[in-house]
């Protein structure tokens, strides 16, 4: 079962009517059927769903072991070894076939109840845990939710207005990902098909321009679609999911993009990896100026770990440097240019206009650049920069930059205007409208050009 | 410095409890309703300007008590909004076609065509129709020429046919070959006029309306790509695909009967030429027949089988090119949404006539040596 696809929302629909009929006091044994069957459906055979069971059982055990290092390192030992990394001997591997999708939403929430409850947090259920842990609509990709945060809003009412915005976001995720973000990767699967060795420069850079930038709103599209329908969906059964992105590509620099992007991600981490090291590292130095150098390195190792994070091989892991590289540099820089200007000087400096555009510019081309690593292979770069060739890299990235910038800027040169659109584009009946057209084009998708749900890119991590 | 102090926003969340005003529950469907509409609109006039599409042969028809006829010398222009531009011209008998019908030439043997669209040649262009290509055939191979007339007119009044026997016999035929699709066998006994929009129901006016839409066509279009898609959706259409079951239902039992009166008549009146009866089969049922294996209860030669035994009754040659259909390139039979064939669905048609009349009489050393 994929996720949009008209079997999940058949799944969601069934599964919210039997939900909110019951009694109350039967919903989380409802609840706790409806996410085993989901992991059940992804699977469709219960030898494959041994080793997830395994992990599960093992965490719930965490939970209740101490000291909590020890189940800590387990549960990160047995995370890794499930993943299957590559630096890991294939004879120490498990035959393949395991179900591991979701594995790694799995493993972020069943480590932060094992540390939590080292640091004292009650102790959970096995049936609040495994609806934590398994939480269908957002066991796939997530987002990652914190428990306090899951029990704060489970069981909100649900009034027709509540239907109708979940409705909305469903659609709205759903015609991301099936329309636009099919749309976008066949953008960029044309550009990479179209490069070849007698272009003029010209003609590739504008196609390596295109490879390039293509794919970070092909990623945004497919992820953010994909948090859209699942938040839609979590709302029917009366549980908000927490956002996961917040206009990534207005930020201004690569350490605001991460915390538009993928924020539950980057939230989880700043929790358990940024505050503790920071904290830890802080109380070593004494003078001011000293303590302002934790931070770069605090930043490099968590953003390194969301990098890395995303795959097993060492293409991921470079990943990993870059964007660890990108928000340590970024940080270095803001402390330079505060010393140079002084605070308020660079908070006069960033407010600019031009200043804000071309680093938004900046940010996007960064972030476009490093997911080569992301979407591509070694071979596959090499490849790309061998037919690109030095001339036409520089001419893309240049027209990456300029066009991002200009682009990106849009939204500060419509200054009150942009507010008012994003207003009427809130508005219920201005939804209802795009409902209404979305509908027409996913009608038109689906069923006319027969476009299969294309799969969530995320979905592997 | 904590890293809270670089997040510019915490993400937007949805308020918790929105209130909705009366007037939405009429107003939200309105808007949606009507946005749609307005889409559905400006697609529908985009598409139709992007593909036209124009009446067959209309500035050269005129009506008589026995149906249309055509203009002697007139030439028109149509096309299928799928289709390529087509130019008809009629003779100075007023049918399709450049070669004289008032005499027949010295040692010249001719083929008339009745039936109705498909024998009328809409939407291919002369030198595809297949009864040009069929005597052209025959004329390579026969030692003589052969040249073929087509009576045939586009609306369907298939029962009137045996009314123009006399007409058909004046033409000094050497075989007759009147052509058929289901289509044909569902509207024979039809009255003139009860197929007219004004005597249907409204909701079967809407229908109808929806279906001649140029949107709706042109979903239709690429959902019949996948000729599997369309093979399910025609089985699930209840008596229409009466036909590819085994055994027939009675309505289509009775239509096979009425063609045999059909057949009778015709044989009264053709004054000992002899008639060949060719079936064709609709794009579905080409579908079934290119298959291995068909869905039980299914049997897309049924049809065939009983027209072949009532066409032996009354004396009549009969062929079904569902064989010559099931073996050509599928995707040059047909056009999609209009359903009748196209250039490589008559050359599939010229192939399986050729066959049976190079079998009879009038024709007998014309087989391929």
């Amino acid at each position: 079962m994929t996720v949009p696809s008209l079997q999940f929302l058949v799944f969601v629909l069934a599964g919210a009517a039997v939900f909110n009929v019951v009694p109350i006091r039967w919903r989380d044994a409802v609840w706790m059927v409806l996410n085993l069957a989901f992991i059940w459906f992804l699977s469709r055979a219960f030898l494959p769903l041994a080793p997830l069971a395994g992990f599960l059982l093992l965490g719930y055990l965490g939970t209740r072991l101490r000291p909590a290092w020890i189940p800590i390192a387990l549960t990160l030992a047995t995370f890794v070894w499930l993943k299957r990394y590559a630096f890991i001997p294939d004879s120490l591997l498990l035959a393949p076939g395991a179900m591991t999708v979701g594995l790694s939403y799995i493993f972020f929430r069943v480590m932060h109840l094992i540390i939590d409850a080292g640091q004292g947090a009650e102790p959970i259920g096995v049936v609040r845990y495994l609806n934590f842990t398994l939480n269908f609509p957002a066991v796939i990709s997530g987002p990652i939710q914190r428990r306090e945060d899951y029990e704060a809003n489970d069981d909100l009412p649900l009034t027709l207005p509540d239907i109708g915005i979940a409705a909305w976001r469903m659609l709205l995720g759903a015609f991301k990902v099936i329309v636009l973000s099919k749309a976008l990767n066949a953008w960029q699967t044309t550009a990479l098909a179209s490069l070849h060795p007698d272009m003029a420069s010209s003609a590739k850079a504008l196609a390596g321009a295109q490879i390039v930038a293509v794919y970070p709103l092909f990623l945004y599209a497919n992820f953010s679609g994909y948090t859209d329908f699942v938040i839609g969906a979590a709302r029917l059964f009366r549980l908000r999911l927490p956002e996961n992105f917040d206009r990534p590509f207005l930020a201004a620099n690569f350490i605001d993009f991460w915390s538009r992007w993928h924020i539950s991600l980057s939230q989880w981490l700043r929790s358990y990896v940024f505050n503790p090291l920071l904290l830890g590292w802080m109380r070593r130095f004494r003078s001011a100026r000293g303590k302002q150098y934790p931070s770069v390195v605090a930043f490099f190792v968590t953003f390194f770990l969301v990098g890395a994070w995303h795959g097993q091989t060492m293409a991921f892991l470079f990943f990993g440097l870059l964007q660890g590289g990108g928000v340590a540099g970024n940080r270095l820089y803001q402390l330079a240019m505060t010393r140079r200007l002084t605070p308020a000087g660079y908070e006069r400096l960033s407010a600019n206009p031009w200043y804000r555009a071309v680093a938004r510019g900046l940010t996007f081309t960064w972030f476009a650049f490093t997911l080569l690593w992301f979407w591509s292979s070694w071979s596959g770069i090499r490849g790309l920069a061998v037919s690109l060739g030095f001339t036409a890299s520089t001419l893309a990235a240049l027209a990456t930059i300029l066009t991002a910038s200009v682009l990106l800027a849009i939204p500060d040169l419509l200054g009150v205007a942009a507010t008012r659109i994003q207003m009427a584009a809130r508005s219920r009946y201005t939804r209802t409208a795009f409902a209404s057209a979305m509908t027409l084009a996913l009608a038109a998708a689906t069923l006319v050009l027969q476009l299969a749900s294309p799969e969530i890119v995320y979905q592997r991590f | 410095m904590p890293i809270q102090s670089q997040s510019i926003n915490e993400p937007a969340r949805i308020p918790a409890k929105i209130a909705l005003v009366r007037r939405d529950l009429v107003l939200l469907p309105a808007i949606f309703l009507l946005t749609a509409l307005i889409l559905l609109t400006a697609g529908e006039v985009s598409a139709r300007l992007i593909f036209p599409q124009t009446a067959m042969a209309e500035p050269c028809e005129y009506a008589t008590s026995s149906g249309l006829r055509y203009h002697p010398g007139c030439t028109s222009q149509s096309k299928l909004w799928e289709g390529p531009w087509i130019t008809e011209h009629f003779n100075a008998c007023g049918y399709r076609g450049p070669e004289p019908c008032a005499t027949l030439p010295p040692n010249t043997r001719r083929l008339v065509v009745l039936g109705t669209s498909t024998a009328h040649g809409t939407f291919v262009n002369f030198e595809d129709f297949f009864p040009t290509r069929t005597s052209a055939w025959l004329s390579a191979r026969c030692g003589f020429p052969v040249d073929a007339q087509t009576l045939a007119t586009e609306p369907v009044d298939l029962d009137h046919t045996d009314t123009r026997m006399a007409e058909t016999l004046s033409l000094h035929p050497s075989a007759i070959a009147l052509v058929i699709g289901p289509f044909d066998l569902v509207h024979q006994k039809d009255p003139p006029g009860v197929t007219d929009t004004y005597r249907q129901p409204l909701f079967a006016r809407v229908i109808a309306l929806l279906r001649q839409s140029r949107l709706f066509q042109i979903t239709q279009y690429y959902l019949y790509r996948d000729p599997s898609f369309q093979v399910r959706a025609f089985l699930l259409n209840g008596d229409s695909a009466g036909y590819v079951r085994e055994p027939l239902s009675p309505a289509w039992q009775q239509r096979v009967d009425a063609m045999g009166d059909l057949l009778g008549r015709l044989v009264a009146r053709a004054d000992g030429v002899p008639i060949t009866l060719m079936y064709y089969p609709e794009r579905a049922q080409t579908a079934l027949a290119r298959e291995a294996h068909d869905p039980p209860g299914v049997d897309p030669y049924a049809i065939g089988d009983a027209l072949a035994g009532i066409a032996a009754q009354h004396g009549v040659h009969f062929v079904d090119a569902t064989h010559a259909f099931a073996a050509a390139d599928f995707d040059s039979l047909y056009y999609l949404t209009d359903g009748h064939p196209k250039a490589g669905g008559h050359a599939a048609l010229a192939t399986a006539l050729e066959q049976s009349l190079a079998g009879q009489p009038a024709f007998a050393n014309c087989r391929d040596k």
